[in-house]
């Protein structure tokens, strides 16, 4: 091949190929999503966040929490996702519809968290799991985020102090006090709940898990299967 | 070292009547080319140490905990943007130059242009990091400069790609050597591919929905098709050269091209589950293709390499090699582990491995076992060159040849390993996810020392760096800053 | 670039800087076998893309294998979203007791599958929920004695039917759906009503 501008005019047809395949037609594919109206439950889903949830997003994006979790569940025949409590039907692009960025992440050094909200609703344990992840998960490989909290003296009356249990309490008695980044962040935390039903990922009609909190034969927790009453791993 | 008087330079006018002789394009391209390669190399220290203390947080979780900009969530995205862009980037912006002006017997256009951009790819590489520790984060994977930053580099490196274009327009040798064709690749496929990424995830955001797309696209690309592209060429120029016989195979050097730039810009979605599953389906075929360019140019470099009759060259030909052995395997390995099964309902070899290390060690095999170690192989060929220098000890001895290659195995191998080791944890329901993180921290630890070994090749590179611009100073006027005598 | 025939390294004189010749290539044929794997591949490929890709369609997500597939696996209009309906209305109130598998809690809660109460009589099923039920039952030839409180008086017309319907073709029961219409005349017969049924008065309304 001698002429440089041949060769260019194979690399732009290359290019093209690639783009117009993996990038034109998904994007034509996507501008004219909407979200789903369940026939069902009449919910609409997606949802746009609302401010403190949409906050705790660049919370989570500003201490790269996608480094490692993930935010995809897969379906059955590809992993024990949820087998593990993670969700309940394989992640679809319209969960993002209304993200300012979809933190899809790439690796499971923690577990996944496409459902957290909808598996550990507890604005409490997901503080006290911030402010040192032993508390609630005692062999937790996650670093502790102190920085998301403030400490006053001892003393102090604080309404939303953190009950912390004796043994990870702060020796010198500080009362430990949520900031608002980590109020953020959690309010985002417990708005992450994928389990809507919709077009592409539609409800399994016999006996599907389901993520209600109110059904007392869901299985929440990413604990071993059969043990419905552990502790949320 | 020995330094030797440098040649007069060669005025341009002259170059059609007298194309220029190695030692005057080597001439032309010094100052940018060594610019390049000192920020490359002092990024390649830089990156690998905060990569290091990444993977030590990783077993000390707790370790500096209240300072925000060390948290692990960060050190990744920065040692990511240090080494891809400090790093990697700048070291193939040298190496593309300086094997045009070779190749293309030709001397350099836009000296001075070119030192203004090394000036601001370094500069802004530094003020993205910062920006990236103090919490600016893009949340896409290898998309990691923020995007002033970002803005700030496609600037730059459509300054950089003008001027290399321009130098290969003026070129001498009219034949085009495989590695101009890989070069040409590479300056193109930057430029689209870094656009597209900055324009769709950053300058104007598209939908959430469509961003996993796009940010799998543009983190596969920019090594398929920026990095993987200038390794090639690398190897195309190296190994011949080296082994002292031509590159075998002219019509398989043409089809690999072409057949690489083809399948591997499809590939990438293996292990994302957030798109449509054609994309996954798409990308296991494309890479399944890719194998064969791979295996087509593995073959013509294993018939071209000899053993070199110059022992200066013995170190710089094993890492070439050596690199063009891992780039083969590595592909693949990621062609066999990247095919999702379609007819049971058993995960299979691809699920297992998603989301654990095994990818993560697919990508450093690619970037650490092939590039790294092809350019710097290279580098440390054309520094002395450019000093006019006989061969530094660095590839004349062995012990430096042989800590790379070390220190690149044990920081690939243990991540592989470690990854079948987490997939079949996590596959198992009955353990809890924990213990399958716990799994991986021994693993994780090999490869840290791998790190370490890497982070002391780069310490001795700059260090010979240092003394190649030391005597060279001394030698042209007899002082140094540091002091000393001729 | 066309293939020139190779040169020696050249070794500049001894003590000056090393200059070998640049690389040059040679005119070997393409190996067939490239060809070969290549097309295997390439057949491999497509036969997996036909199986794995969903037809190219974005709206296929594994473990759907086409749009068909996902069309067929969502609920259609009509019966099957009716069906779909009662079954969270059930989820919602009844589930705690009956179970998901409408066998209810033994020695506690009676079960509904096969239950005659349920695919039996529509005016006798619509009252149990509508007020509740108290006192001795026999279902499927046992014994019960427990005290329903009237789970669905907060349902709409709509939701109750949607709900016995669910109960009436579920977990083997083939019974005939129930009307909106049927909820509103029983409601309307027995408004004023506010204390639980009993079996007896069950059994003494007409089929």
């Amino acid at each position: 091949m001698k002429h440089g501008p041949l060769i260019f005019l194979g690399l732009l047809i290359t290019m093209g190929w690639s783009w117009f395949g993996l990038i034109f037609t998904p994007y034509r594919h996507t501008v004219a999503m909407t979200p789903d109206t369940n026939q069902i439950t009449q919910a609409v889903y997606p949802f746009q966040r609302n401010g403190l949830a949409r906050k705790g997003a660049e919370v989570y994006r500003a201490n790269g929490c996608y480094a490692c979790h993930t935010q995809q569940v897969r379906s059955e025949g590809q992993g024990n996702d949820q087998q593990r409590g993670w969700g309940t039907r394989h992640t679809v692009a319209k969960d993002f519809l209304y993200e300012d960025v979809a933190m899809t992440g790439s690796q499971r050094l923690g577990p996944d968290l496409a459902n957290v909200g909808a598996r550990i609703p507890d604005a409490n344990w997901h503080l006290l799991h911030l402010y040192n992840p032993k508390i609630k998960v005692p062999k937790s490989n996650m670093a502790p985020y102190p920085y998301l909290f403030e400490k006053r003296k001892a003393g102090t009356e604080a309404s939303n102090a953190l009950q912390i249990p004796p043994a990870f309490a702060p020796k010198d008695g500080s009362v430990i006090v949520p900031t608002p980044e980590a109020v953020a962040l959690v309010a985002y935390l417990l708005s992450l709940n994928a389990s809507t039903p919709v077009f592409e990922a539609p409800p399994k009609t016999n006996a599907a898990p389901s993520i209600n909190t109110n059904a007392p034969t869901a299985t929440l927790t990413n604990a071993p299967a059969g043990a419905s009453n552990a502790v949320p791993q | 070292m020995t330094v030797y008087a440098t040649p007069k330079p060669q005025p341009v006018s002259e170059i059609l009547v007298n194309p220029p002789s190695a030692e005057q394009s080597d001439l032309s391209v010094r100052l940018p080319v060594l610019l390049f390669f000192t920020g490359a190399i002092g990024w390649f220290v830089l990156g690998n140490l905060v990569y290091l203390l990444s993977l030590i947080k990783l077993h000390a979780p707790a370790m500096m905990a209240g300072v925000p900009a060390l948290t692990y969530g960060r050190l990744v995205p920065a040692q990511s943007a240090m080494l891809l862009y400090g790093f990697a980037s700048q070291a193939a912006m040298g190496l593309i130059l300086w094997m045009i002006c070779r190749l293309g017997r030709t001397l350099l256009f836009g000296k001075t242009t070119l030192l203004l951009v090394g000036a601001l790819w370094n500069l802004t590489v530094l003020i993205g990091v910062v920006a990236i520790l103090g919490g600016n984060l893009t949340g896409l994977d290898r998309f990691d400069l923020p995007r002033s930053a970002a803005s700030f580099i496609l600037l730059a490196f459509f300054l950089y790609g003008i001027c290399a274009l321009i130098t290969f327009h003026r070129r001498t040798e009219r034949d085009l050597y495989p590695s101009m064709w890989w070069i040409l690749a590479a300056i193109f496929f930057f430029v689209w591919v870094f656009a597209a990424g900055y324009i769709l995830l950053q300058a104007e955001p598209v939908s959430g929905a469509l961003q996993p797309i796009i940010a799998t696209w543009f983190s596969n690309n920019i090594v398929a098709l920026w990095l993987v592209p200038v390794g090639a060429a690398v190897v195309y120029y190296f190994l011949p050269k080296l082994s002292g016989k031509p590159l075998a195979g002219y019509s398989a050097a043409v089809f690999s091209f072409w057949a690489w730039v083809l399948f591997s810009s499809l590939t990438g979605f293996q292990y994302q589950a957030a798109v449509p599953r054609w994309l996954p389906a798409l990308s296991a075929v494309a890479a399944v293709l890719s194998t064969v360019p791979a295996l087509g140019m593995g073959l013509a470099w294993h018939q071209t390499y000899a053993p070199t009759k110059n022992s200066s060259f013995a170190g710089i030909l094993r890492m070439v090699r050596f690199a063009s052995l891992i780039f083969v395997i590595g592909v693949v390995l990621a062609a066999l582990s990247g095919v999702p099964q379609t007819s049971r309902n058993v995960p299979q070899f691809a699920e297992l491995l998603a989301y654990t290390l095994w990818p993560q060690g697919l990508a450093q095999g690619t970037f650490y076992g092939f590039f790294t170690l092809a350019a710097v192989a290279a580098m440390i060929g054309i520094v002395p060159t450019l000093f006019n220098s006989a061969p530094s000890s660095l590839s004349t001895g062995k012990a430096f040849p042989t800590m790379m290659i070390a220190g690149t195995l044990l920081l690939i191998l243990p991540l592989l390993l470690g990854g079948i080791v987490q997939g079949n944890a996590l596959a198992n329901s009955s353990l809890p996810f924990v213990e399958a993180t716990r799994k991986t921290l021994p693993f994780v630890g090999i490869s840290m020392i791998g790190v370490l070994i890497l982070i002391i090749c780069g310490l001795m590179m700059l260090r010979d760096l240092y003394e190649l611009t030391r005597n060279s100073c001394m030698e042209c006027c007899g002082d140094w800053v540091g002091g000393g005598s001729r | 670039m066309k293939p020139k025939k190779s040169q020696p390294a050249s070794k500049a004189s001894v003590g000056k800087q090393i200059q070998l010749a640049e690389p040059t290539v040679s005119d070997q044929e393409i190996p067939i076998w490239f060809f070969v794997l290549l097309a295997i591949l390439l057949f491999w490929g497509l036969v997996y893309l036909d199986q794995a890709a969903g037809g190219f369609n974005s709206k296929v997500y594994p473990p759907y294998k086409s749009i068909a597939a996902v069309r067929d696996a969502n609920p259609k209009s009509g019966d099957e979203v009716r069906l779909a309906r009662g079954e969270q209305h059930y989820k919602t109130g009844c589930v705690l007791c009956h179970q998901p598998n409408g066998l209810g809690t033994p020695g506690q809660f009676p079960p509904l599958a096969g239950s005659e109460w349920v695919t039996g009589s529509p005016g006798r099923l619509i009252r149990i929920p509508l007020h509740g039920l108290a006192g001795p039952i026999k279902v499927k030839g046992e014994d019960w004695n427990a005290a329903m409180p009237a789970m669905g008086a907060a349902f709409t017309d709509e939701q109750l039917a949607d709900l016995l319907t669910y109960i009436r073709q579920t977990w083997g029961n083939k019974a005939p759906a129930i009307s909106t219409e049927q909820v509103k005349a029983v409601r309307s017969d027995t408004g004023s009503r506010t204390e639980p049924w009993s079996a007896a008065e069950l059994s003494a309304l007409p089929e």
